[in-house]
This record gives structure tokens, sequence and C-alpha cells, in this order.
């Protein structure tokens, strides 16, 4: 074997190996989302409750779900597995104070958000829906008598619904934590065949 | 079972090489959305589904809850605008122009993340709390020792990390690009 040879032969590893490292690194970052033990969804799916949203912990040194948590905000979550059916959350607004809604897959996207400022007549009214389940309830809709609800279709089955209310003020802790708590997070069954 | 033997060698050194750059890449911060204004940085996409598959998986690593685009931006400083790290054993004063939005915060955090205790119990300054002069300016005084007005307390950390976040703005910056003039300034005086 000459030094050609050998030299050829050590890149062609060499070259297979990178092609290996390659393949590994774009999976493994692709794969993150879903497989992070400490990832926002896993600390958060241990605290559902069905129907009403679980308020968070109030960010203090030591004390924080997540980093970079912002402690003027009172936040509750709602988990969602779209699965056993679609997920209807209604908030009453209060003009005055700030209060947001942002909804969040499984892995790690957020597909929606709104404010209080997006509310009509007061009120947000959202259902989340897979694409198969928004053609059920679609076919059920009453024509002349449009629903109110805004329908959402989600890019994954499993995610959940953060919801940021501001303190504005220390003192307002308890409003905002009403605030975040009072909006509704109610599973719908949707007739599937 | 040479050939086989080579296969094999060259999958496991394959995985090994692909986790190692892999973990570099989420340690090192590698993401294809950073802007930089200044002493803050952002990343436009993390909170919409334009989100990279870098900057997700750092998420996903780091447990982090970005903002939503419809909810607000969030800028990060760990510099002064001078490009300074933030030391504890420094003062800073941060103050100027922050762009039209309904409500804004001021945090402070180790750089991993953490609030950091201290004896005030002031964590951060919100746009409706903090005390401003006549023209309605203000500044924010960030430092270890007891100041006067807007005291943000550092506590005992050796480095931190300061995070400003517009909720609901006025205007609808989408992924566009915020001057630095148009946000805050950190100037660092008395080190100790």
């Amino acid at each position: 074997m000459s030094f050609t040879d050998r030299l050829l032969a050590f890149l062609l590893y060499g070259i297979a190996v990178a092609f290996v490292a390659g393949i590994v690194h774009i999976v493994a970052i692709l794969i993150m989302p879903e497989f992070a033990p400490h990832d926002a969804f896993s600390r958060l799916s241990s605290l559902s409750a069905a129907n009403q949203p679980v308020l968070l912990p109030q960010a203090l040194p030591g004390h924080e779900l997540t980093p970079f948590e912002d402690p003027a905000v009172a936040q509750a979550v709602c988990m969602f597995d779209l699965a056993k059916g679609s997920l209807h959350v209604r908030a009453n607004i209060d003009p005055d104070h700030l209060l947001t809604l942002s909804f969040r897959s499984r892995s790690g996207r957020v597909f929606y958000g709104v404010t209080d400022r997006a509310a009509v007549h007061g009120k947000i009214d959202i259902r989340i829906v897979t694409a198969a389940q928004l053609q059920v309830v679609e076919a059920g809709d009453d024509e002349d008598n449009p629903p109110q609800e805004f329908r959402l279709v989600a890019p994954q089955l499993k995610g959940f619904v953060l919801i940021d209310a501001l303190v504005a003020r220390p003192s307002e802790r308890a409003a905002a934590e009403a605030r975040a708590t009072s909006v509704v997070c109610a599973p719908e069954a949707v007739a599937q065949n | 079972m040479a050939t086989l033997l080579k296969f094999l060698v060259i999958g496991l050194l394959g995985s090994l090489l692909g986790l190692a750059v892999t973990y570099y890449s989420l340690v090192r911060g590698a993401s294809f959305d950073e802007v930089q204004a200044g002493a803050w940085t952002r990343w436009p996409k993390n909170g919409s589904m334009e989100i990279d598959p870098y900057a997700r998986a750092m998420l996903a690593r780091s447990g982090q809850l970005p903002l939503g685009t419809a909810e607000g931006l969030s800028f990060f400083a760990w510099k002064d605008s001078a490009g300074d790290a933030l030391r504890a054993q420094c003062d800073y004063v941060v103050s100027g122009p922050v762009p039209p939005t309904r409500y804004w915060t001021l945090s402070l955090y180790s750089p991993s993340g953490s609030l950091v205790d201290n004896p005030a119990k002031r964590f951060d300054f919100t746009s409706a709390e903090i005390l401003r002069a006549g023209d309605g300016s203000f500044q924010i005084a960030v430092s270890r020792n007891a100041r006067p007005g807007n005291w943000l307390p550092v506590g005992n950390v050796p480095r931190f990390t300061l995070v400003l976040r517009l909720y609901d703005t006025l205007f609808d910056f989408g992924t566009a690009k915020v001057e630095a003039s148009a946000l805050p300034k950190i100037v660092r005086g008395h080190c100790q």
C-alpha cells in the first residue's frame, strides 16, 4: 500500500465519521425540544388541573420555575391535550390591566398570542382545535348564527396556554393573580369518527 | 468481521463527534437570528412559529419561556453600553428612551437566569412604579450599595444580566431592527 493509498483511505474514514457526526448533530438538535427532560413543558405539566388555570408560584430567588421569569408578572398555565378534545379558552377582560395569553406547543413554539386589547366586547373566546376537529366543528355550525369563538389550529396535539397578568406595583399582585386565574380553560369533546 | 468493526468504529466516533458539536453549539448559544442593538440582544423569532431549531433546542435545554411576539419584546444585556461585561463590583445607571409601549419592566438576573436575593427584596422595576423626573425621563441605579431614587440592587453575584421587556408595544416591531438609540443606555460609574 503506497502512501497515497493510505492517505486516501484515511480521508475516506474521516469523511464517513464527519457524515455520521453531521446526521447525529442534526437529529439531536431536532429531537431536543421533544425529549429535553427539563424544558418548560415538562416543568409545567406536573402542575396540571382540569377546567381552570393553575397559578405558577411567584418568581422569587431560589423558587423560580423557569430561568429568566419576569418577577413583575403573575403567571398561570392551562395544559392541553387535543387527543381528548378541543380546549375552549375564555376570559373576561378588564381593559385597564395588562393580560396576555400565549399558545405554545409541546416542542416550544409560540403559535399564537393575544393581549387584552384584542378582546371583543370585553371578552376573549378562543377554541384550540386540531385540523380534523376544525372540520367537525365547522360542519356543525349554524350559518345564520355564526360562532363567536375564534378557532385556532394547534401545530401539535399537546401544549399549553400561558397567561400573564402584569403586576404593575407590588401591591397589585393578589389582583393580578386573580385576573390570571379567572381565565377559563374548558376541555370540550368533539364528536369524531 | 474487520469491515463490521470499521463500521462500528466510524459510527461510534461520528456519534461522539456529533453530540460534542451539539453540546458545544448549545452552550455557546449559536442562533441564526440574534440581533444586537447597543448593549441589548434580542431574538426576534423566539416568540413565534419561525423560531430556528437551534434556538428551540437551547430553550428546551434551559426551560426558558420566551415572550410571545404578540405579547411583547425582550432585550437581554450582559454588557454595558461601552461593551464591557456587567460586573457586580461596579455601579451602573440605566437611562434613556424606551420604545413606545404600554408597560415595560427591567429585571436583574444571574447570568443563568435566576433572581438574585437582596435585602431590599427588589428584583425589578415596572414603568408604572418608577420615579420619574419632571420631563418623564428616568434613571435606574444598578448597584450593590443603596442609592436614592430607583435603586435596583445587585446582590451577591460576580456577574449579572439585565432584561428589558416591552409589553404590548404600540408599534408592531415584528422582526424589524430596533435601533440602539431607541433603547436605554447602561453606563458604568464607579467600580470598587
